[in-house]
């Protein structure tokens, strides 16, 4: 998984979100505007269609009393007062000229009235005459075909359908029968209107909507719950509001119910919206992009400060103080600082540990020494010698340290030779000499199981090679022993001539200095014999060898720490420079 | 033996209104019968049943009823002259009740022209356009109603029983109404109601005494026996 720098995550995240934030409240505008648009459609059907509905209905009322008026005939009057004497002499035969009367008064009425469908019928709306208007004009209508009750408003005749109004006939104080005046139901006449289907009982009877669509719509409407304010029906994925038309007239088991297309009226209305939309969203993303990479930016700027800041620590090897870059954010002050006091932390207990570390290994010197009485203080003196070569002949202050650590442990592998060949106060068999000679590499042995005594192994291992290869354990000559451990040797020859021991008493430093002159070039690298006898020069030319012995225990002092006694500093030096003599082990 | 015949069939004449028997009784009506005018509203557009108005100046149903008994053994009437106005366009009266064979006339006594006709059966007539003051006349020879209009005035309206014996009444505002005098034999009671139409009730009239016979209309048919209560 690649990783994506603090920056582009934080710009990513930010635009992420700033897009779905942008995008939902988008939807959620589109959505509102819909519903608005819906509802305001739905209102506006809803009065238009209440206002149609008043003003047929005041029309209406206008037509019946016209109508009334003109039907005020005392021939239909009293032809329909005939059936109140036929009550006695119920036979079909006058109730048939009954009707024949009263056909012959509609058939007068048709033309003039200009209406589609006469029925006169009795007090309870029962039929006795009808007629029709065809195309040849007005023509009676056989008593089969003229519907149970003419009560009803809106009913069908010969398969067509009318909308029909019933107009009482009044006779003085009296209603004695009723004149309905129909008018043929035309679907297509709600072409303007939209889709407009008649129902039956939940079927489509007819309508001027798509064929395919029609079964879409009945299920629709049945599903409907019918309401003044209409009700949604969804057909072929588009919404539409079903409202009932007419409700006055086609009613019963009959409804006209008319179906507008609320998605079109919405999208005709959010359509001018569209390149508004466009540009906004447009303006938005482009808003949202600047935001993201101010946001990535200002977040990830003070990271990059205090990476940068490390970096140079790291340059300059030391920790740089973080005030003069301090950032804004609180948290990333917080990180620096706590970073800083880490590596300090770190940095402490590197110390502590290289301390202790120091500290050890005087330990183990002076747990040599502490074994045999002669040679007490000799590895330091050593040490010490060596240090005084080595700056001598301009090693670097590394290489100083080194030779300086190393020659304070280079006998430590006397640990592993016993007292008795160590302190032998006579001469060494050639057996016990042989035991001498193992100590580099029992020294080497210990010290090579500490990983960081490496540096230090040539030293303890090589300073009794010889330069002309005769020394021990490996024989190895010239430049092939190691310039430290050369270093050592001359150090170590030279403090053990001037130095008592338990099998002679210490050689006077003249003698020593003799000594190491006769043996340079053979037993001991010439370069640092010389080195060796200049550093003893200048100790010899300062007037008061007090004082340099004074100096020397102070720079001793200094180079080991707080931590060693002064008294017993003195004490190992003392001697010096008193006696000399040659020693070779 | 003629005369002893005449002399008993004049007896019997004599005898027989003594041997004729009382029938009375009350008219019940139990719901109104006569569909009130209608005003026409927004209502009746709208196609709900038309209902009359409360305000409606009552109609007395009673005063829309006759009686009258019909019977092959009752004596046939004496015909009489009866005069049906025609006063501030309107018919007065606007029943009128007459013994088969009477006539009416139809004066106009308003001061411009009337048509009276009538469609009915048993008697249809036109006696066309005449002036005020004239007035025109009709023989109504078979018993039934007639209802008669006016061409021009379209309200007018009224109603002629033509009864078929000397036994017709018209009753009281109590509904009661008195036969007296009857034959007895079966006879039919009928009661006719100008919007309603006809109701009859089959009866035996009684030699003496008074039968009392209630009629509710519209008739309810339990009751067409129990209704008949012979009082001695």
């Amino acid at each position: 998984m690649p990783s994506l720098s603090f920056a582009s995550r934080t710009f990513f995240l930010a635009l992420g979100m700033m897009i779905v934030a942008l995008g939902a409240s988008f939807q959620a505008i589109r959505i509102s505007i819909r519903n608005q648009v819906r509802a305001n459609l739905r209102t506006s059907l809803v009065r238009r269609e209440a206002v149609i509905e008043r003003m047929r209905s005041s029309h209406g009322e206008r037509i019946v009393r016209m109508v009334s008026v003109a039907t005020d005939s005392a021939g239909l009057k009293a032809a329909l007062g005939l059936q109140r004497e036929s009550s006695f002499t119920r036979s079909p035969l006058y109730r048939q000229q009954l009707g024949r009367t009263l056909q012959n008064q509609l058939l007068e009425l048709g033309p003039p009235l200009g209406f589609d469908l006469l029925i006169a019928s009795d007090l309870d709306q029962k039929p006795l005459a009808a007629v029709v208007k065809a195309k040849s004009g007005v023509i009676p209508l056989d008593s089969s075909e003229i519907p149970i009750s003419a009560s009803s408003a809106f009913f069908p005749v010969n398969s067509r359908y009318y909308e029909s109004i019933a107009v009482p006939i009044n006779l003085a104080e009296e209603v004695i029968g009723w004149l309905t005046l129909g008018q043929e139901f035309d679907i297509r006449s709600f072409g303007e209107a939209g889709w407009t289907a008649l129902m039956h009982e939940g079927r489509i009877l007819a309508a001027n909507l798509p064929v395919k669509l029609q079964s879409g719509f009945e299920h629709g409407w049945r599903r409907c719950i019918p309401t003044p304010e209409g009700c949604d029906i969804k057909v072929a994925g588009e919404s539409f509001l079903a409202l009932r038309i007419r409700a006055s007239t086609i009613r019963g088991d009959y409804s006209l119910v008319s179906f507008q297309s609320i998605d079109a009226a919405a999208n005709e209305f959010t359509a001018g919206f569209g390149s508004v939309y466009l540009a906004a969203g447009f303006a938005s993303v482009l808003i949202a992009l600047v935001c993201a990479a101010l946001v990535a930016r200002s977040a990830a700027r003070p990271i990059r400060e205090l990476v940068q800041s490390l970096e140079e620590s790291e340059r300059r090897g030391e920790l740089v103080s973080n005030t003069r870059s301090r950032s804004a954010i609180a948290e990333i002050n917080q990180l620096a600082n706590a970073f800083i006091r880490a590596s300090t932390a770190i940095r402490i207990s590197q110390q502590s540990l290289q301390d202790a570390y120091m500290e050890f290994i005087q330990t183990m010197a002076q747990a040599l020494d502490a074994r045999d009485s002669y040679t007490a203080g000799h590895s330091r003196r050593v040490s010490l010698y060596s240090v005084q070569i080595a700056r001598a002949m301009n090693c670097s202050e590394h290489e100083v340290e080194t030779v300086r650590v190393g020659a304070e442990l280079h006998d430590i592998g006397k640990i592993g030779v016993p007292d008795t060949v160590l302190q032998k106060p006579g001469k060494l068999t050639e057996c016990e000499f042989e035991m001498i000679k193992q100590h580099p590499e029992i020294g080497s042995r210990i010290l090579g199981r500490v990983a960081k005594f490496e540096v230090y192994l040539p030293i303890v291992e090589l300073h009794h090679e010889n330069h002309d290869g005769s020394g021990y354990p490996h024989g190895l000559r010239g430049d092939k022993i190691p310039l430290c451990a050369r270093i050592v040797h001359v150090a170590d020859a030279y403090d053990a001539m001037t130095s008592d021991r338990a099998y002679r008493p210490r050689l006077a430093e003249a003698t020593a200095r003799g000594i190491l002159r006769d043996n340079s070039g053979t037993q001991f690298d010439p370069d640092v014999v010389k080195a060796l006898l200049g550093v003893i020069d200048s100790w010899d030319q300062s007037s008061d060898p007090s004082r340099s012995l004074l100096s020397l225990a102070a720079q001793l002092k200094e180079n080991t720490g707080p931590k060693a006694a002064p008294g017993e500093e003195e004490s190992s030096y003392a001697v010096w420079p008193i006696g000399a003599g040659p020693d070779i082990s | 033996m003629g005369i002893r015949l005449l002399t008993c069939l004049i007896c019997l004449g004599v005898c027989l209104p003594l041997h004729a028997g009382e029938i009375a009784g009350a008219i019940l009506i139990v719901k109104p019968l006569t569909r009130k005018k209608v005003t026409v509203n927004a209502y009746q557009f709208r196609g709900v049943s038309a209902k009359p108005l409360a305000s409606e100046s009552s109609i007395s149903e009673m005063e829309r009823v006759v009686v009258y008994l019909d019977g092959s053994n009752l004596d046939m009437p004496q015909p009489g002259a009866a005069i049906l106005n025609q006063k501030n366009q309107r018919f007065d009266p606007e029943i009128l009740v007459v013994p088969s064979g009477s006539t009416v006339s139809f004066p106009n006594n308003d001061p411009f022209f009337h048509n009276v006709f009538s469609l009915s059966r048993i008697k249809s007539f036109d006696l066309g356009y005449y002036p005020a003051g004239r007035s025109r006349s009709v023989e109504f020879r078979r018993p039934g109603v007639v209802q008669v209009f006016c061409h021009l005035h379209p309200q007018m309206s009224a109603a002629i029983v033509v009864s078929p014996t000397g036994h017709f009444t018209r009753p009281d505002s109590a509904g009661q109404f008195r036969f007296e005098g009857v034959r007895p034999g079966p006879v039919k009671l009928v009661v006719w109601h100008k919007s309603a139409g006809y109701f009859h009730r089959s009866l035996e009239a009684p030699s003496e005494g008074r039968i009392r016979v209630d009629v509710t209309i519209p008739l309810q048919e339990e009751e067409t026996s129990d209704a008949v209560t012979v009082v001695r």
